[in-house]
Parts: C-alpha cells; sequence; structure tokens
C-alpha cells in the first residue's frame, strides 16, 4: 500500500514540478486573495492584524478546491481511471498517494501564503512550533478530505461547482481549529497556548478520520459495480 | 411587590410577538404542505407510467 | 398468428387488473399514519396556539418553539437515517436503502430549513437578532448545508450506474464531520462566548407548555414516517419508469425488427397487424389508472 502510494504521489509532483500550474497559478492566487481581503477590510493594519488567522487559512481552503480540481483533472481523462484499476495498485495506496500530492502542494502554497501575509499584514509570527504543528496536521486533513471528495466527483457533470459546496462545508472544522491555533500563536485574540493546543489535537482527529474514511472508501468508489 | 404583581406588570409591558408567531406557523405550513403536494402529486404522475405489478416495493 | 410479439399482445390482454391497484403513493399504511400525524398535528396546534399560555418572560414567541424544537429533532433524525441507510447501502447493496437515504435527505432539507426560520424568527424579539453564532444553531445550518450537497449529488449522479455505492460514501463521509463540527463550534462558542443560549432561558417548561412540546415532537416524528415512506414510494417509481421506458423501447424495437421481417417475409400482409392489440394493451392500462381511488 505505501509503495502504491509513493509511486502516485511522486507521479503526481512531477507532473506538478514539469507543469508548474501549482507554481504558476496557484500561488499568485493565493497572493491575489490576500490582496483581495485587504481591499474589502480597507487596509486598516488593526482590523488585518486582527483577521490575520482567519484570511490565512480561508485563503488555503480556497486554494485547496483549485489544487484538488487540478489534481483530478489528469485523472478524470476518459479511461483514465479504468487504467487506473487494473494497474493493480492498491486503491488505498492511489488515496494516499494522491493525499501526499495534494499536502505538497499545500504545504508549499502556506509556506509562501504565510509569508506573503507577514508582508502586507505586518504580521509578527508568535511561536512557530505551534504555527508548524498547526499547518501539517490542518493540511493532512484538508488534502485527505480534498482527495476523497475529488475522487468522488470523477467524472459528474457540474464538478466544478460541486466539489466546493461538498468540500468546504466538511471542512469547516478545520477553518475553526486552524484560525483559533494561529490566533495563539500571532498572539491576536484571546486563545491561550494550551487551548492552541487542544484545537492541534482537534485537527489532528479529523485529519486521522478522514485518512482512514478515504482508505476504505477508495476501494468501492474505484471500482465498478 | 408581590410576584403575581410583578409578572402582570411584566406581561402588560412585553409585547405580544403574535406577529412572528403567526409568521413562523405560516412558513411550516407553506413549507411542509408545499412539499407534501409536491411529492403526491409527482407519486401519482410517475406511477400512470409504470405498469401495475410494478408500483410497488411489497 | 404465433410470432413473438402478437402472443406477448395476447397474453397481455387477458390479464385482469387488479381492483385495487394503487395509482400513486397512498396505500392503507400510509392513509392511517397520515390520518394520526394530521390530528395529532391538530390537537397539537390547538395546544400551541391557544390552550397553552404565553410564556413570562417570552411571551407569545415561546410558541415559535413548538415548531423549532420538534423540527430540529426530525432534522436530526433525518440525518441519522440517512447516514444509516448510507452504511447499508454499502453493506446490503440493495436500491432500497439508496431511496431511503435519499427520501430522508429531502426531508431533512425542508425541516432543518424550518428549524433555522423559525429558529431566527423567534431570535429575532428574544435576543433582538436573527442570528447568532452558537453552537447548536452553527452546527444546524452546517447540517443543511451537507444536505443541500448531498443531494445535489444525487441529482449530478442521476441515472448513472454507481449513483447508489458513491451517494452513500458522500453520505458517510459528511456524517463523520458532523460530531467534528459539533464539538469544534462547541469549544469556540465557549472560547469566545460562554455556554449555549438556553432556547427557554429563566422559564421553567411545565404543564400545558410541555404537553403541547409533548404533541408536536410526536406529530412530528409521526408526519417524518409518513413523508418518508411518501417519498420513498415517489424514488421507487422514479426508478420503474426508468427501467421500464428502458424495456418499453426494447420491446418496441424488436416488435419493429419482427414486423419488418414479416413484410419482407409475406410482402402482401399488412405490416401493422398487431397495433389493434397493443391499443387495447394500452387502453386497459389507462383505464386502470383513472378508475382507481385516488389519495
Amino acid at each position: 500500500m505505501l509503495a502504491d502510494a509513493w509511486i502516485i504521489a511522486a507521479k503526481d509532483l512531477r507532473i506538478e514540478w514539469r507543469s508548474r500550474v501549482a507554481f504558476n497559478q496557484l500561488a499568485p492566487f493565493a497572493l491575489v486573495v490576500l490582496v483581495l481581503f485587504a481591499f474589502a477590510l480597507d487596509s486598516q493594519q488593526t482590523v488585518l492584524a486582527e483577521a490575520t488567522p482567519g484570511l490565512l487559512w480561508i485563503t488555503i481552503l480556497l486554494a485547496l478546491v483549485l489544487c484538488v480540481q487540478r489534481t483530478f483533472v489528469t485523472e478524470g481523462a476518459p479511461g483514465l481511471a479504468d487504467q487506473l484499476r487494473l494497474s493493480g495498485l492498491d486503491p488505498a495506496g492511489i488515496f494516499l498517494g494522491k493525499t501526499l500530492g495534494v499536502f505538497v502542494q499545500l504545504v508549499a502554497l502556506e509556506i509562501l501564503t504565510f509569508v506573503g501575509a507577514a508582508i502586507l499584514y505586518s504580521t509578527e509570527f508568535g511561536s512557530v512550533g505551534l504555527m508548524i504543528c498547526t499547518a501539517v496536521a490542518a493540511s493532512v486533513g484538508l488534502a485527505a478530505s480534498g482527495s476523497l471528495y475529488g475522487a468522488l466527483l470523477l467524472g459528474v457533470r457540474g464538478r466544478e461547482t460541486l466539489l466546493p459546496l461538498l468540500l468546504l462545508p466538511v471542512v469547516a472544522p478545520v477553518l475553526i481549529g486552524a484560525t483559533s491555533a494561529f490566533q495563539a500563536a500571532l498572539g491576536t485574540g484571546d486563545v491561550t497556548l494550551d487551548q492552541a493546543w487542544r484545537w492541534v489535537g482537534l485537527l489532528t482527529a479529523f485529519a486521522v478520520a478522514y485518512l482512514l474514511a478515504g482508505v476504505f472508501a477508495f476501494g468501492p468508489l474505484l471500482e465498478d459495480t | 411587590m408581590d410576584l403575581t404583581t410583578i409578572q402582570l406588570a411584566v406581561q402588560r409591558q412585553t409585547p405580544s410577538y403574535w406577529g412572528y408567531v403567526l409568521t413562523g406557523y405560516g412558513a411550516a405550513a407553506v413549507a411542509i404542505g408545499g412539499y407534501v403536494a409536491h411529492i403526491v402529486r409527482r407519486g401519482r404522475k410517475l406511477s400512470r407510467q409504470v405498469p401495475t405489478d410494478k408500483r410497488r416495493w411489497l | 398468428m404465433t410470432s413473438i410479439d402478437t402472443g406477448l399482445a395476447q397474453v397481455r390482454t387477458e390479464v385482469e387488473v387488479p381492483r385495487d391497484a394503487p395509482v400513486g403513493t397512498g396505500s392503507r399504511a400510509s392513509r392511517i399514519l397520515g390520518v394520526v400525524t394530521l390530528v395529532l398535528t391538530a390537537v397539537g396546534l390547538a395546544y400551541s396556539l391557544i390552550i397553552s399560555p404565553p410564556d413570562a418572560n417570552q411571551s407569545n414567541a415561546g410558541r415559535l418553539l413548538y415548531i423549532h424544537v420538534p423540527s430540529a429533532i426530525v432534522a436530526y433524525v433525518a440525518f441519522g437515517v440517512t447516514a444509516l441507510a448510507s452504511v447499508m447501502v454499502l453493506w446490503r447493496k440493495t436500491e432500497v436503502w439508496d431511496l431511503i437515504a435519499g427520501a430522508s435527505a429531502e426531508i431533512g432539507i425542508v425541516f432543518t430549513s424550518l428549524c433555522l426560520i423559525t429558529g431566527m424568527l423567534w431570535g429575532r424579539p428574544i435576543w433582538g437578532v436573527y442570528w447568532t453564532w452558537d453552537a447548536r444553531l452553527t452546527t444546524t445550518a452546517l447540517l443543511l448545508v451537507l444536505f443541500v450537497g448531498y443531494v445535489a449529488l444525487r441529482r449530478a449522479l442521476a441515472g448513472t450506474a454507481n449513483r447508489a455505492k458513491w451517494c452513500a460514501i458522500a453520505g458517510i463521509v459528511a456524517a463523520i464531520d458532523v460530531p467534528i463540527v459539533h464539538e469544534s463550534t462547541n469549544w469556540w462558542v465557549t472560547l469566545h462566548q460562554g455556554q449555549t443560549v438556553r432556547l427557554l432561558g429563566e422559564s421553567e417548561i411545565g404543564g400545558s407548555m410541555l404537553f403541547s412540546l409533548l404533541l408536536m415532537m410526536v406529530a412530528g416524528l409521526c408526519g417524518y414516517v409518513w413523508l418518508l415512506l411518501v417519498r420513498f414510494r415517489v424514488g421507487y417509481l422514479a426508478e420503474r419508469v426508468d427501467e421500464y421506458a428502458f424495456d418499453e423501447a426494447i420491446a418496441q424495437r424488436r416488435a419493429e425488427a419482427a414486423s419488418q421481417q414479416r413484410t419482407a417475409a409475406h410482402p402482401d400482409t399488412p405490416a401493422h397487424r398487431d397495433t389493434p392489440s397493443d391499443r387495447a394493451d394500452t387502453h386497459r392500462i389507462a383505464t386502470a389508472s383513472t378508475s382507481t381511488e385516488v389519495d
């Protein structure tokens, strides 16, 4: 299972590296969203500074939707899903591989977005360890649930609008958790550090739940009755 | 002042809010009634297109 | 006249249509349940609107809770049924469970929306605002969005072979989310605001108010079961219509092919000999539809 996961993840990341879609399009998209927030909130430094955790994670959620669409667009090509199934790769491994691919792209985007926020919103980063743990836990959960829904909607008409409708409500707890933890890390809001670590616990639980769900659901998903 | 007087005083000063109540009950009637009408009508329309022996699960 | 299609037509016209062949979704069971629900609702309304007194603190706005609380209960029951039915679809792989899941989700949308609307209409006079971000309201709002997404997926997948399986997976994945959402919104709220606002505030509920609430709850649950039954039958009929239209198309095509062969073999025979019996057959089905009782 893990070897198969590695094959899929390597394939996706290699495609990404060669075409640089994430680099050329998703990264600028994330930065544009940050700028739009500044416009929307009237560029008042106090408001932006307080809202930074939330704005950061909303940006990441929006980028997640695009990232998942992109990751599964190659698989949506007719016949490719069948090829995947017949290739003998373990479905759970395919899921983990897809998740790993999305996770890596998300983390890269997050680093970029956080740096962007540091510059645009003049944020000061406090507890970096907390931030890293939060980002990792959140990203695993986002990648897992994203891959699950991305595969679910393969070949469904209207999937461009269905994916956000299905995925974003499901990852709302990740938004709440990551935002609260970041509030503690950045010193905005009134979340204390131990509360923040409880939130990281919740994010981990979410990640585990959706990793398990994906591992079990991918088999039935890919097989044709 | 005893409790009854206070309660009466509160009741006199609190508006009756019947507007909200009737809007709510009306919305419930419309939503549920509308949905019932919709599915019953749809059921009849569909069952006419199916031969009689295939219309029910049990 | 031993060709296949004419033989079939003869058999069909000889079958007697049973007297109580149902049109629509009524049946003895559903009618009894429907009457019970209506009676309970009528008595419940009488109690809610007239017999029970206005609340000491909330005045008549409290009457909205007689709809708000039961519809919340029905909404969560509907959600539970959809989740359970989704698991059963993957386990038993029968069409029945898929139809139950879909029916329950639609009904869930109706009652969740109703719960939120009555909640807002109650909140405005009592709290002064239409909405507040407490854990219960937020979870219910998210429940509505999850339901809507699920039904949207069902519609998008309509007619595809694997719909039941994929919707079941989507249903289970959404169901996993609800406890996580509930927990996280609880923590989130206690961080910022303190406990969830109690619906009844300082008042104690008792007497006719409690009875009204219980009546409406029972009426709501009976109504849910009735709606589930009817909506299930509608879903079942929809599946049969698709199947039947498909079978009809195939039978028709075969009839055409056979009659073409016959015209080729006997060029003088009129090609449409079997048409009168087909007409008699559809006529019999049509009279059956119009003559049976309507629910």
